[in-house]
């Protein structure tokens, strides 16, 4: 199945896109979660603090569909 | 003295009672650096009462791309001396609370029990963790920005109606200083002094559970529901300020 990464700012960097700026497409068996997915491209967990999928949050242990896109969002500090 | 507020007197819903209901109103802002700025500033010339403003910074030249209280000449001065003086400037009739201190349970306890909102202008999550923790004492709302870059995030957090700052972040996460530059920091803090304004007038939604996530650089600008998170130590009542032993949750 497929499921694309979608993430803005420096995790931009880490997820490697390669269907527009922002998104990668990876290749997967199914039942992964999102953690797994990150796992399975090297992203550390930790680099991410919010993961959304339709414009709702979901947690780490969500299992996404087959063509979800998932929008992965770091840590917002600065001020 | 309604003179200066005419132009948004007229806005449907404001008028002159909800000027005087401005005038009353009272806000403590922490932070008077790159968000704090655009708060402070549209909340003094919009007619808040009283601001109490907590910042113990002395500026410094990186500040200067995006905290425009400041200007080259300003190096080395404290920061509060300084936005004090052009706040005064731009509205003599707010009353303004300087606190030239680090935000301390203290600083909160002695001011925050009587003030309306709290502003989160801070950049940290240490210091946003103790000021939700402070709201939550005090049953304030904390309207919460922070901004990475191009990113940037505006929340309304109220633990007695909906998630607060620890439901979403229960530790502060480990990481380096963001980039930010000026443009971003004024986005963010007008969004979030639009969202004070409207809360102290009861105008329009107060977004209470929901936060704003903002990519510029995508043009991703999307409100999303926050919910509480059912193991927040925060919103189970346990005080989670430094010095809250023996220190009774409600004033």
């Amino acid at each position: 199945m497929i499921v694309y990464f979608q993430a803005g700012g420096l995790l931009k960097d880490y997820i490697e896109p390669d269907v527009d700026a922002y998104t990668r497409k990876i290749e997967l068996e199914s039942g992964l979660t999102v953690k797994e997915i990150m796992e399975r491209i090297n992203l550390r967990p930790a680099l991410v603090s919010l993961a959304l999928s339709g414009g709702k949050i979901v947690p780490l242990s969500y299992v996404p569909r087959d063509g979800e896109v998932i929008v992965l969002r770091p840590p917002v500090q600065g001020g | 003295m309604l003179k200066r507020y005419r132009r948004q007197i007229s806005i449907p819903g404001w008028g002159e009672a909800g000027q005087e209901k401005l005038a009353r109103s009272k806000v403590m802002v922490i932070g008077a650096g790159g968000l704090g700025f655009p708060v402070l500033s549209y909340l003094a010339a919009a007619g808040v009462g009283e601001i109490v403003i907590v910042e113990q910074d002395w500026i410094e030249e990186t500040n200067l791309n995006r905290q425009l209280f400041f200007s080259t000449g300003d190096l080395g001065k404290p920061k509060i001396e300084v936005a004090v003086e052009k706040l005064t400037t731009l509205n003599p009739q707010v009353r303004l609370s300087p606190v030239a201190e680090k935000l301390s349970s203290a600083v909160g306890n002695k001011y925050l029990p009587a003030m309306d909102a709290v502003i989160d202008c801070v950049d940290n999550f240490e210091t946003r963790l103790l000021i939700a923790s402070l709201a939550h004492r005090y049953h304030k709302p904390m309207i919460h920005g922070a901004l990475a870059g191009f990113l940037g995030v505006v929340a309304v957090l109220h633990s007695s109606f909906g998630p607060c700052f620890h439901c979403l972040y229960p530790e502060a996460p480990e990481i380096s200083p963001p980039a930010v530059f000026g443009a971003q920091a004024g986005l963010v803090g007008s969004l979030q002094a639009v969202e004070t304004i409207k809360y102290l007038l009861g105008i329009g939604e107060t977004n209470f559970g929901k936060m704003l996530l903002i990519d510029t650089e995508s043009g991703f600008f999307n409100w999303i529901d926050i919910t509480k998170n059912n193991l927040c130590p925060n919103c189970l009542q346990m005080d989670t300020t430094p010095d809250s032993i023996d220190r009774p949750i409600d004033p």
